[in-house]
């Protein structure tokens, strides 16, 4: 995939793949969705969400790395309240700008 | 003195190759239809069998049938199956996941398939693979590539297809069942047993309501291939419209089928309070095991007979009182022949006047599911006051000379049944059924 994405062409895609994943509905899904907590994500959900987003995106990402992006020092539970659709689209793009440079 | 709890049947499903539903099922079946076909899902050319009795309906067309969309990433075509099942079943039965006591509630369900690949048959794959590609000798095959490239381009979650109690854990999960839930694997046998299983869950007292049955979908290249490497098939591609042809004399094997059925067990008491209707009663069970040889059954059938005569006893009737059998007969040679000598060494005069009758010769071996649906079958036969024929009989063999009931449906007022199953490893199993008085 091009890396020169834009902050919607990101959460567009990153949308997409939350639907199938989690066979949500599309228009439940903003910034501010909480993936755990709003769409009922399980653990083995965001495995599932990481491999289709390396898929689309053509890197490999660290899920410790992904969940941890939320804030440094926070509970797994703390994780779970801040784990957004929003935070993830940041943190795919955090990446992608790693990638080009 | 305690007062037995009795169990019935409150509800069933199927997923057959005759379609969805139970409906479809006895309809077609009573009908004496084949749903033999020729395979189309996969190029079968080069195998030596190239029919089966699919579920005609592709991977897209079950997907919208499942309630809990995400559970599809997780299931297999045999999970589908058991899910589109347990649906109609539960639905059925009239009963509301929401008014049952969730600790009384448990699911035995009875499951086969293949599983992953073991490394020896993984790397004999990647051989044959390259092989077939005609790649020329001396290209180095580095494995260790190999299983860092499916670690990282294989779906996750795929295993979890793999694991034969994952359909289990989600039926648990939609209808909330917290009490026993478990998966039984004893290849052909499996969800006779399964059912059984559940059957001593109520009458025990251990549970009220159990979802039991089972599911089962190997007409893959994995399963057809395995299946034809046993010589355990019909090779018989000319007819296949009638090569399932169990007792016939020209019986070459079995005609592979896939599908499922769950049937709903409530212990009676329970059913009646809540104005639920029971189908049929199960009143005995039996479980034995050769301790023989893996696939050879012993020449006296001692496992088979055994099975047999321990659920007359177990169902306390005496063999005088069968009514129907509803044969394992698969088809193949040894089978049929070992069969037929079991029932006459248990029902001895009496085995020429019960008709005995292999629904496998319409719907093929559904393997882990085959005793669900043959009991689903013998429950509705009770109901609809019908037994279902052995089609494609056309020629007497003088080891197999019982009543099978050939080719058409028959009228008949049964009030107590007997399905047996017979399975790989030596496992025997029968369950026998009665109308509710």
């Amino acid at each position: 995939m091009d890396r020169g994405l834009t902050e919607d062409q990101v959460l567009k895609t990153l949308s997409n793949i939350i639907v199938e994943a989690l066979r949500v509905d599309p228009s439940k899904i903003t910034r501010d969705t909480r993936i755990f907590l709003d769409l009922n994500a399980e653990s083995i959900d965001i495995l599932d969400i990481r491999f289709r987003m390396e898929q689309a995106f053509g890197f490999k990402i660290n899920q410790e790395e992904m969940l941890r992006s939320v804030g440094a020092g926070l509970s797994a539970q703390e994780i779970q309240m801040k784990f957004t659709v929003g935070s993830l689209a940041d943190y795919l793009m955090e990446k992608l700008r790693q990638q080009k440079n | 003195m305690i007062a037995e709890r009795q169990v019935v049947i409150s509800g069933l499903g199927t997923v057959t190759p005759f379609g969805i539903g139970a409906k479809t099922f006895w309809e077609k079946m009573i009908q004496g239809e084949s749903s033999s076909r020729l395979i189309t899902s996969f190029d079968v050319s080069n195998l030596p069998t190239r029919f089966a009795a699919q579920v005609p309906l592709s991977e897209r067309e079950l997907e919208p049938l499942i309630a809990n969309q995400k559970s599809l990433k997780t299931l297999c075509r045999a999970g589908k199956f058991a899910l589109i099942a347990a649906q109609e079943a539960m639905e059925d039965s009239g009963l509301r996941a929401e008014e049952i006591d969730p600790y009384s509630l448990g699911l035995s369900l009875g499951a086969g398939g293949l599983g992953l690949s073991d490394v020896e048959h993984s790397d004999q794959m990647f051989h044959i693979i390259l092989d077939s590609l005609g790649v020329e000798d001396g290209i180095r095959l580095d494995r260790s590539k190999i299983w860092k490239n499916t670690l990282e381009q294989v779906n996750p979650l795929t295993p979890l297809k793999a694991l034969p109690n994952i359909p289990t854990a989600h039926i648990a999960i939609q209808y909330n069942a917290r009490g026993n839930c478990q998966t039984i694997s004893t290849a052909c046998t499996s969800s006779t047993q399964a059912v059984g299983e559940a059957y001593r869950q109520i009458k025990f007292g251990i549970a009220d309501i159990m979802i039991t049955g089972g599911s089962d979908s190997m007409i893959n290249p994995q399963g057809l291939i395995s299946f034809s490497s046993l010589g355990v098939m019909s090779k018989n591609n000319q007819e296949y419209r009638s090569a399932a042809r169990p007792f016939d004399r020209r019986r070459d094997g079995f005609m592979l089928g896939e599908g499922a059925a769950i049937l709903i067990l409530e212990e009676l008491e329970h059913c009646r309070k809540r104005g639920g209707r029971p189908y049929t009663e199960v009143i005995g069970y039996s479980s034995t095991c050769d301790a023989f040889r893996l696939t050879d059954e012993p020449p006296q059938a001692w496992g088979s007979i055994q099975a047999i005569s321990t659920a007359l006893a177990n169902a306390k009737v005496n063999p005088e009182s069968i009514d129907y059998i509803n044969a394992h007969g698969t088809g193949t040679v040894l089978n049929d022949k070992t069969e037929t000598f079991a029932i006459k060494t248990v029902f001895g005069e009496k085995a020429y006047s019960i008709p005995v009758s292999s629904t496998k010769s319409m719907l093929g071996h559904l393997v882990a599911a085959a005793g669900a649906v043959e009991l689903a079958a013998c429950v509705l036969s009770i109901n609809h006051r019908c037994i279902p024929p052995t089609i494609n009989y056309q020629e007497p063999d003088p080891e197999c000379d019982l009543d099978y009931v050939p080719n058409e449906a028959r009228e008949a007022d049964l009030d107590i049944v007997i399905s047996n199953s017979f399975g790989f490893g030596g496992q025997n199993a029968c369950l026998i059924i009665r109308r509710v008085p």
